[in-house]
């Protein structure tokens, strides 16, 4: 193709509807020519804008939510992806350990079996009652079947007396074997059980520990198959890291 | 944008740690465009709705691909909705040249629009209407069918009923003048801002 039969498409070809064959042809040509090249880039920038001339339109609702809803999935997969792989990478899979694989937690070794698990992550700034949101969400919900733990919140705050408050609301009641165990995760070293629990009827639990909270780095709440077994020497459940704390 | 809100490209760079508020931002800003423009190509609201859930779901999972210096991220965005949106024609299989892909076009641009004042529309945008909308009709038919219909050169040929190469030089003048239009507006823009 000669380079004027070239420049007749460049148009085409900045719209891109040449054929494969053409395509190629031009490709190849304006790699040695600057003219062609710099009218491509001309036109390509026109070919870039005309989108705009669209007239906006509202698109459903539902759309935005199914998309969040989506992207929130997502985003819970990737963190527990990290949090499998940041220390480990290319062992045969374990859940042991997990809290040693959040990313802003990176340190020793552990053993576990699965059931599941949620981690919420806090920083213990200070000695006011610090505010955490509880991962909820479908991904927690398909590893332990039956367990839906949509809209479960809440707080793990340190009292002036060094003692620790713990409530959480809208937490389903667990089967007979299955418990809630609530652990403080220090920067260095393992996590320190603090003790277990099972939500009441109402869905609500609220606990005051005699354990000084401050210094640790996070916060975890796991769901532990050993039930008036605590407290636990090391989390029995696998972590899915679904919220770290800024 | 407001002032004071984050850019395009913060937010996807922010996509990269998977913030699903930096998503939701991105969505509240452009998802009305990329409605408009898959709804356009495809005349169909729900096909549409996919186009568009498909296109925000590759910018969520895709944006470390995203490079800054070559588009913007609503260029880029648009783009992944043009092509999915091609795709999807395509798929449809061996759509009639024959049917109504002119339809769809908006009214020629009148010359007396004040596109500082078209309501609700940003100025590019109403600037890129003004562009298209002023050239010769056959420019316009041919590069509407190319864009939002996409359709090959052959298939406008075949649709206009001219030759081939009429329809090449339609696209590329059309392309042109609507550089030269779009260049004159951005001097013009920077002249007041200035």
């Amino acid at each position: 193709m000669t380079h004027d039969e070239v420049g007749e498409l460049l148009g085409a070809y900045a719209l891109e509807v040449v054929s494969a064959e053409e395509r190629a042809v031009i490709d190849e040509h304006i790699k040695d020519c600057p003219v062609c090249a710099a009218e491509v880039a001309d036109l390509m920038s026109v070919h870039d804008q005309l989108a705009l001339a669209s007239v906006e339109r509202d698109p459903p609702p539902a759309l935005r939510t199914r998309l969040m809803n989506l992207v929130e999935l997502d985003r819970n997969q990737w963190l527990l992806e990290q949090a499998r792989s940041a220390p480990d990478q290319g062992r045969p899979t374990s859940n042991a350990a997990w809290w040693k694989r959040i990313p802003m937690l990176a340190y020793g070794a552990g053993a576990a079996v699965l059931v599941a698990a949620v981690v919420l992550a806090v920083v213990f700034a200070n000695r006011n009652s610090v505010t955490v949101h509880l991962f909820h969400g479908s991904a927690v919900a398909q590893v332990v079947k039956g367990i839906d733990l949509q809209g479960a919140a809440g707080t793990v705050g340190v009292r002036s007396d060094h003692s620790t408050d713990v409530t959480f609301s809208n937490l389903p009641a667990l089967p007979s074997k299955l418990a809630y165990e609530l652990w403080l995760i220090p920067a260095k070293g393992n996590p320190v059980a603090v003790g277990g629990f099972n939500a009441g009827a109402n869905r609500s639990f609220t606990m005051r520990y005699n354990k000084d909270a401050t210094g640790f780095a996070a916060a975890a709440v796991t769901i532990e198959r050993a039930p008036g077994n605590w407290p636990s020497p090391s989390p029995n459940s696998m972590a899915i890291v679904v919220k770290l704390a800024s | 944008m407001v002032a004071g809100e984050p850019s395009d490209e913060n937010l996807v760079a922010r996509l990269r740690n998977k913030d699903t508020e930096a998503f939701a931002a991105l969505y509240d800003r452009h998802s009305r465009l990329a409605f408009g423009l898959a709804y356009r190509m495809l005349g169909e609201p729900s096909a549409a709705e996919d186009v568009v859930q498909e296109a925000f779901l590759s910018l969520w999972r895709q944006a470390e691909t995203f490079k800054p210096d070559r588009s913007a991220a609503r260029t880029w965005l648009l783009s992944i909705v043009h092509h999915r949106a091609i795709d999807r024609l395509r798929r449809v299989g061996s759509r009639e040249v024959s049917d109504g892909a002119l339809e769809g076009m908006p009214e020629r641009a009148d010359d007396s629009i004040d596109v500082e004042h078209e309501v609700g529309v940003s100025l590019e945008a109403a600037q890129v209407r003004q562009a298209l909308g002023t050239l010769p009709l056959e420019q316009q038919q041919a590069i509407e069918l190319a864009y939002f219909g996409g359709f090959s050169h052959s298939e406008i040929a075949q649709k206009l009923d001219v030759p081939i190469g009429t329809v090449k030089g339609r696209l590329r003048i059309g392309l042109q003048k609507m550089r030269l239009s779009l260049g004159q507006a951005h001097l013009e823009g920077a002249a007041r801002d200035a």
